[in-house]
């Protein structure tokens, strides 16, 4: 008959690892912590804030920018957003720093769930086309592409430093 | 008298905890016994993980330019063959480290290798903060090779680094 083997340091420390396991697949996993704010609410980022404060499609006739023209079957969605807190910064390291931020930190969803990432982040300006450009804009537009028959959506927001604020994402339903 | 030998769940039991409790000691222990330990103007900035100003690093930037030029200085006394000045030059090394701790370096190249370059922009919007940033992880790394290894080619590109550290400084100081 088969007898069962005395336990051994070497069963202890798997009996460990298999704890630590079961520990990860059960409740250690971090949940994301969601905020939603209406649109043109400030949202909270340190000593930063940006507020979303409109979106549009962008139309036929808009200005001569290679990332405002789509594919076949896909529309261009300008979503508005203001900064508050970028004084300290000179240009150009301002720009960058909103640019990177806006197209690393944002995505659209829409109302099927389809996720999209930023096709462009810019000045307010560059998107309208007008001559007289801002010295420290203030005002950015992000460019997404989605399906031409997408309707119903929603900007996620995701905090770079969520340990400090109350959530890891911000929610903002555009409609 | 000999010890009574103990028991084998004491001993597994010891076993663990000394297992567990090393990664403990081995983080803790450096902060103990570490004279560098002080308060300097860094302390808190490893907290800050977005849009870092000049305001918040300029004083911070000084103390760790000031800890190089000590660590420099002192090492050239060891290469030319004064054996007294490593003690002065490894005290220098480990305030600097610590300095750089407090700036948290290390979070920087995780987030980065983690999103890409765009993270470091992220926590770093000022270029010449980056530069300068950039430039002290180069000349503590040529630094400390010659701490453990003296020689000029080092000394001299560690150097430099710490030159052109200088030169980012006085872009955002």
């Amino acid at each position: 008959m088969h007898r069962p083997e005395a336990p051994t340091p070497d069963s202890g420390r798997r009996g460990i690892v298999l704890l630590l396991i079961l520990c990860a697949a059960l409740g250690c996993t971090e949940q994301e912590r969601t905020a939603s704010f209406p649109l043109r609410q400030e949202i909270p980022l340190g000593a930063l804030a940006v507020s979303v404060d409109g979106w549009e499609e962008v139309g036929a006739a808009h200005a001569p920018l290679s990332s405002l023209r789509t594919p076949e079957g896909e529309k261009a969605i300008a979503v508005f957003v203001g900064w508050s807190g970028l004084e300290p910064f000179a240009e150009p390291d301002r720009q960058t720093f909103a640019e990177k931020f806006l197209r690393g930190r944002l995505r659209l969803v829409d109302s099927d769930g389809f996720d999209y990432s930023t096709v462009a982040a810019m000045p307010r300006e560059h998107y309208d086309f007008t001559s007289h450009a801002s010295s420290m804009p203030r005002d950015w537009v992000v460019v997404f592409h989605v399906w031409v028959d997408s309707h119903g959506y929603t900007l996620r927001l995701s905090h770079p430093d969520s340990s400090k604020e109350s959530f890891d994402v911000a929610i903002i339903q555009l409609g | 008298m000999p010890e009574k030998p103990l028991a084998p769940c004491v001993r597994t039991l010891a076993g663990r905890a000394a297992w567990f409790s090393l990664p403990a000691l081995l983080v803790l222990a450096p902060g103990c016994v570490d004279p560098s330990a002080g308060p300097t103007a860094c302390d808190g900035l490893a907290d800050k993980t977005l849009a870092i100003t000049r305001a918040d690093y300029a004083e911070c930037a000084g103390e760790i330019l000031g800890a190089l030029e000590e660590f420099e200085t002192a090492l050239r006394r060891y290469v030319d063959g004064d054996a007294a000045a490593r003690e002065p030059a490894a005290s220098a090394a480990r305030r600097l480290a610590h300095l750089m701790r407090e700036v948290d370096f290390q979070a920087d190249a995780w987030r980065e290798v983690k999103g890409g370059s765009a993270r470091t922009i992220e926590r770093w919007p000022d270029a010449a903060m980056r530069d300068f940033n950039g430039e002290v992880i180069n000349a503590a790394a040529q630094l400390n090779a010659v701490l453990h290894y003296p020689n000029q080619d080092n000394l001299q590109q560690g150097a430099s680094r710490h030159a052109q550290a200088r030169s980012a400084y006085s872009r955002f100081r």
